[in-house]
């Protein structure tokens, strides 16, 4: 039987491969912000609350006599993605307390949401694999209109940060000086975690927990390491990530790794690559 | 409002009946009122409340009971926090942060103007760092970032300006620059100063309001320098017995051991005398 080449099977991943860079894309410029801010493991644990939606979403789904991965495939999961973003930003502000008390809210919430991951996944043995699928961004295919909604998380977010990424800059840097100025800190920080918390509830909906989290950390982590400019971190994240998502997803595509997995490997390797490097001042 | 419709003696800040803290009062009730053009020192041992009272004043906390009263409705404030609390992995340019100074009234997705990146670079050149305007905040030694985040403070043009131990950290000279510096900046541009510093002797030296802040002690007072210099005064303050003397035009402070504290009291003479400048 001949083999269908990459290209040819376009319609395949087209759909696919445009959700993962547009994913790719908006979470690795925030995850600037999220290492800059030293709160990396509240991405973690809002990923962990989106995995949660996920798996009471198929719960329920099966309670309906739905099936659950169809449910998520077809559009039908649309309600419990929105919960999963309100849910996500009620955490978001929630987490955007004192340091002290916000780091307690993380591990909080990351233990909850993992127990409730495990609770709720033990009822729904005959649909886990579908559900572990979409967790761990093994899922190959997305629906075309998970490009809107990946798409217009992150115009939103864009959004946010044009009007906002001076005062954003200011609060993250030096938060009481910039209180001092007049700039409302505690609505600042929150508006600033919100939009971390739409983009990476819609984003493991779309292309899974794993790749949500590793895609918005490590291309961050990477840029910090080489950039000499907060312009060039974000130019360099960005890169990272599309580059990790589209060759990622090419890879696993040509030699059938997992491939949420290889998106984060990649990301890895560059991240890696970045610490044999001496940091630029 | 220009520097020249600025009236010396104008009340800027007034703490009428102020509980100081987070959920439960520090200490008493403090009152304190701060005029253009004055030049504080806020002064008292680690942990002591000095950086509640200055965030109470700035209005980053709320009081628990009293009125924090911002005499202007215009009245700009700027905080200078600990050098050391401040992120060293942000890739700012000296200029970036100079320019977080210009933030206030600016619009949503406003870009800074020309204007506000010529007065940036105008307060740089006065602290001596034009040439570096470009490089990277974190590549700077510590006296360098102090300056840097003095030209943001000046380039907000306050009406007062909080400093929280802007000499921390530095050699002798450099905390003189610092300290020389902030004397000139108050006289010249008729703003209020209020300096929290752990170098008592150079405070006492430069600034001519005084205000002791000791939680443990319940102690809050405030008043001109020439009144709150007494070694009575900072006996009470540190809990030990401390010693004053002037020479050439400055006034230095010295505190003595435990050791020889407790000989005093009981009638005998000092052994192991031990000093240690504040």
């Amino acid at each position: 039987m001949e083999e269908i080449g990459f290209l040819d099977s376009m319609f395949v991943w087209r759909d696919a491969m445009i959700v993962a860079i547009l994913s790719a894309a908006a979470l690795a410029y925030l995850g600037v912000w999220i290492v800059l801010k030293r709160v990396v493991f509240v991405p973690l644990a809002l990923s962990q609350v989106s995995s949660f939606g996920l798996v009471l979403a198929a719960f329920l789904g099966g309670l309906l006599e739905k099936d659950a991965a169809h449910a998520h495939e077809s559009g039908d999961s649309f309600d419990a993605l929105l919960l999963s973003v309100v849910v996500s930003v009620i955490l978001g502000v929630w987490l955007a307390r004192p340091r002290e008390e916000g780091s307690q809210a993380v591990v909080s919430a990351y233990l909850m949401a993992s127990a409730g991951v495990l609770l709720v996944g033990n009822l729904i043995t005959d649909k886990l694999h579908d559900v572990e699928s979409v967790l761990f961004g093994s899922a190959v295919l997305v629906e075309t209109h998970q490009i809107f909604i990946v798409g217009g998380a992150a115009l939103l977010v864009a959004l946010i940060h044009f009007l906002y990424y001076r005062r954003f800059l200011f609060v993250s840097f030096d938060a009481d000086a910039a209180g001092a100025t007049g700039i409302p800190v505690f609505s600042t920080e929150a508006l600033l975690i919100s939009s971390f918390a739409l983009m990476i509830s819609v984003v493991t909906q779309a292309i899974g927990a794993l790749p949500a989290f590793g895609l918005m950390v490590l291309p961050g982590m990477f840029a910090l390491r080489m950039a000499r400019s907060m312009r060039g971190a974000f130019v360099l994240a960005v890169l990272l990530g599309i580059l990790s998502a589209g060759l990622g997803y090419y890879l696993s595509f040509q030699f059938d790794t997992p491939t949420g997995a290889t998106m984060v490997g990649l990301s890895a390797l560059g991240y890696l690559g970045s610490l044999g490097v001496s940091r630029p001042h | 409002m220009t520097q020249s419709e600025r009236q010396l003696g104008e009340a800027l800040v007034r703490l009428s009946n102020v509980s100081l803290g987070y959920h439960t009062p520090l200490m008493s009730p403090v009152n304190l009122e701060i005029h253009r053009g004055e030049f504080w020192g806020m002064v008292g041992p680690n942990g002591a409340g000095k950086t509640t009272l200055a965030k109470t004043l700035l209005g980053l906390i709320p009081p628990l009971a009293g009125k924090v009263e911002w005499c202007r409705s215009d009245l700009a404030l700027s905080y200078t926090p600990q050098r050391h609390k401040l992120d060293p992995r942000y890739p700012l340019s000296a200029l970036d942060v100079v320019l977080m100074g210009r933030s206030r009234g600016l619009s949503l997705g406003g870009r800074y103007s020309k204007e506000d990146k010529s007065r940036a670079l105008e307060e740089l050149a006065r602290i001596g760092l034009e040439d570096e305007a470009h490089g990277t905040f974190r590549s700077f030694s510590g006296g360098q970032q102090q300056r840097v985040l003095l030209a943001r403070a000046l380039a907000s043009d306050p009406d007062l300006m909080i400093l929280d131990e802007p000499a921390e950290g530095m050699d002798l000279l450099g905390a003189h620059d610092i300290l020389t510096f902030l004397k000139e900046t108050n006289v010249q541009s008729k703003m209020a100063v209020l300096m929290i510093s752990h170098f008592l002797d150079d405070v006492i030296s430069s600034v001519d309001h005084l205000c002791f802040v000791n939680k443990t002690q319940d102690l809050f007072e405030a008043s001109t320098c020439c009144d709150m210099a007494s070694a009575e005064k900072l006996s009470k303050l540190f809990g030990r017995a401390v010693e004053t003397h002037s020479c050439a035009g400055k006034t230095h402070v010295h505190v003595q051991g435990e050791e020889s504290h407790v000989h005093e009291h009981d009638g005998k003479h000092p052994h192991g005398h031990s000093q240690e400048d504040l």
